[in-house]
């Protein structure tokens, strides 16, 4: 926690026009409430903290925000569907905004209502709409049961993908803009996109820490849950809808930014056990950090121009992961 | 655990169980009580219902109103913490991988009396302690429950169901796993557990000579329909399981136990009937 908020002010202070971490620190701390503005920010200059409060931190708290809701809802899905290899990827939400998105660019739909752009506002659409196309089917099909959501969400998923792939074959001059859309950024990041996340995700973070201990009992299966007590629709219910409000609302504001949601929960698993009440705060702050240090070096690395977050996620992320696990079965081999 | 939960039986009236597209009920008209203070035998062969009129009582299948009743009340009035509150379950068999270590396996048990932000407290961690002693799992609590062997599992789930501290617990097939040691140990260790006025004991079993040895009552499932029910000495006619099982058998007695040996089915697609 102090970690996170360390890592959020030393990247506000990082980038092409360096500013100092104390003076970082400062601006970040003279718009708390309580805290004399005046004396902090004396001899701090206008552009740095323009820099600073306007550019830099919304970025960072998005890329935070966003990172940690991933990777929490991660350990959700994981949990709920007994499946190392479940994301949130595979309920189609991802591919929905996605296809959402790419609409608004390749139909050239330009407004902006309140500091809403139509591109994020048809990503956020179409997410809701495949979530809901999602549940329908599934229900339809299965009576609510969790193989259903998954391969109705993996259907929903592959056939917005081929959809996404025909739009951009008609809309060439299009294509580099949906491609890049698709990879993730938090370059277009603004307070308002900070405020709206900041509630979805403090809803579904507020489900997750309720259901913690019922994913628990889950992993052993629907009816020895049951047996101990568990309401097992209930909670299926309430974290599905919460991951995929959280998902949705993360891939409106940054695009799809694979592996966090992946990646960091097997991590923390390897790190700290298999309990989830333990694992989900865990998960949340070390997707932040992850995710605002990845968007760190997509700003810099070679500036002016950005790499792809969703790039350095993978390229850093996976060699971690695999040195992780090459380490946890050196130690089973050893006892 | 007031003394008034330790007195209810379970109550089952005229229950009938039809999903849709099954050609056949598989329960069909069960009436039975089963009563606290004992140590019941639920025989019957394989796909006979038994599992099934388990899973009632478990909620895990919604039974018509008034045909499961539970401390005298219509079972689905209860919530499923409070459900849990009064019958425990161990399941017949978990191939589930579950990367828990085997003390929280245990201590998921007390989950039924837990609000929703509660922590596990000193008082749980007791029971949960006393569960695994009792059921020799003690030794084994920090290991990951998915690399236990069968009878580990098996005793680790029994210590589960011990430490949701149930007036009732349901064991489905709970020695099949078992070596003979453990079997004994087990069955014996649920006996002195009725005896002392603990627990109330339904149980799944094939091994006639163990049902004699440990129950005292005994309901003989055939088809979804009661075939025969009282006590153990009542139900285990060469007769009756000779109809129900399709199975010949040669009885021996021996120190005033039958001991039923199996001759050979009568029928070509007769059930297998268990050791």
């Amino acid at each position: 926690m102090l970690l996170l908020v360390i890592v959020v002010i030393w990247a506000s202070a990082v980038g092409s026009v360096s500013v100092p971490f104390s003076e970082s620190a400062k601006i970040v701390f003279s718009k708390l409430p309580f805290v004399d503005t005046e004396k902090l920010l004396e001899g701090i200059s206008r552009p740095h903290q323009t820099i600073i409060w306007d550019v830099r931190l919304p970025r960072v708290l998005l890329a935070g925000m966003v990172g940690g809701g991933l990777a929490a809802a991660g350990v959700v899905m994981q949990a709920l569907f007994r499946n190392p290899l479940a994301d949130p990827q595979v309920l189609g939400i991802s591919s929905g905004a996605a296809f959402g998105a790419a609409i608004a660019m390749a139909c050239g739909i330009t407004f902006s209502f309140m500091g809403i752009s139509s591109i994020w506002m048809f990503a956020f659409g179409g997410a809701i709409l495949t979530m809901l196309l999602v549940f329908r089917v599934a229900r339809v099909a299965t009576s609510h049961s969790v193989t259903g959501i998954l391969l109705a969400g993996i259907a929903c998923s592959s056939m917005l993908t081929a959809a996404i792939t025909l739009l951009m074959m008609w809309n060439r001059q299009k294509l580099e803009q949906i491609y890049l859309w698709m990879l993730g950024s938090f370059s277009s990041a603004t307070w308002i996109k900070v405020g709206f996340m900041a509630i979805v995700l403090a809803g579904a973070l507020l489900s997750f820490s309720i259901l913690g201990r019922d994913l628990d009992l889950l992993s052993f299966g629907d009816q020895e849950a049951q047996s101990m007590g568990v309401s097992v629709k209930r909670t299926r219910t309430l974290s599905v809808l919460a991951t995929s409000l959280l998902v949705a609302a993360a891939v409106s504001v940054s695009g799809i930014i694979g592996f966090v949601s992946l990646i960091i929960p097997h991590i923390m698993r390897l790190l700290a056990g298999p309990k989830n009440r333990r694992l989900l705060p865990l998960a949340f702050f070390g997707g932040a950090i992850f995710m605002i240090l990845c968007d760190l070096i997509s700003r810099t690395a070679v500036p002016p121009t950005e790499i792809a977050v969703g790039a350095i996620t993978q390229v850093t992320g996976a060699p971690f992961f695999l040195y992780l696990l090459w380490k946890e079965r050196r130690k089973g081999e050893q006892q | 655990m007031s003394d008034e939960r330790r007195t209810v039986d379970i109550e089952v009236k005229n229950l009938s169980y039809q999903p849709g597209g099954v050609e056949r009920p598989i329960l069909s008209d069960i009436s039975y009580t089963f009563l606290q203070g004992h140590m019941t035998a639920l025989l019957g062969p394989n796909g006979s219902g038994k599992t099934t009129l388990l899973r009632h009582f478990l909620l895990q299948i919604k039974s018509p109103e008034g045909a499961v009743l539970l401390r005298g009340k219509d079972s689905l009035s209860y919530s499923p913490k409070e459900r849990s509150q009064i019958i425990s379950w161990v399941p017949q068999n978990n191939n589930g991988d579950s990367a828990f270590a085997v003390e929280d396996v245990v201590l998921m048990a007390r989950y039924p009396y837990k609000g929703t932000w509660d922590k596990d407290t000193e008082e749980d961690r007791k029971i949960a302690e006393d569960a695994m002693k009792t059921v020799g799992v003690w030794e084994l609590r920090k290991r990951a429950f998915a690399s236990l062997s069968g009878g580990e599992r098996q005793r680790t789930l029994i210590a589960r169901a011990l430490a949701q501290t149930t007036p009732w617990i349901l064991l489905d097939e709970p020695t099949s796993n078992l070596d003979i040691k453990h079997q004994l140990g087990i069955l014996d260790l649920l006996q002195k557990r009725v005896e002392q006025g603990l627990d109330s004991v339904v149980v799944v079993m094939h091994d006639f000579n163990m049902v004699q040895r440990f129950c005292d009552r005994a309901i003989l499932l055939e088809k979804g329909c009661v075939a025969a029910k009282g006590t153990v000495e009542e139900v285990l006619q060469p007769d009756i399981m000779r109809d129900v099982y399709e199975v010949d058998f040669e009885v021996v007695e021996q120190g005033g136990q039958k001991i039923f040996l199996p001759k050979e089915e009568i029928q070509k697609d007769a059930p297998h009937q268990g050791t």
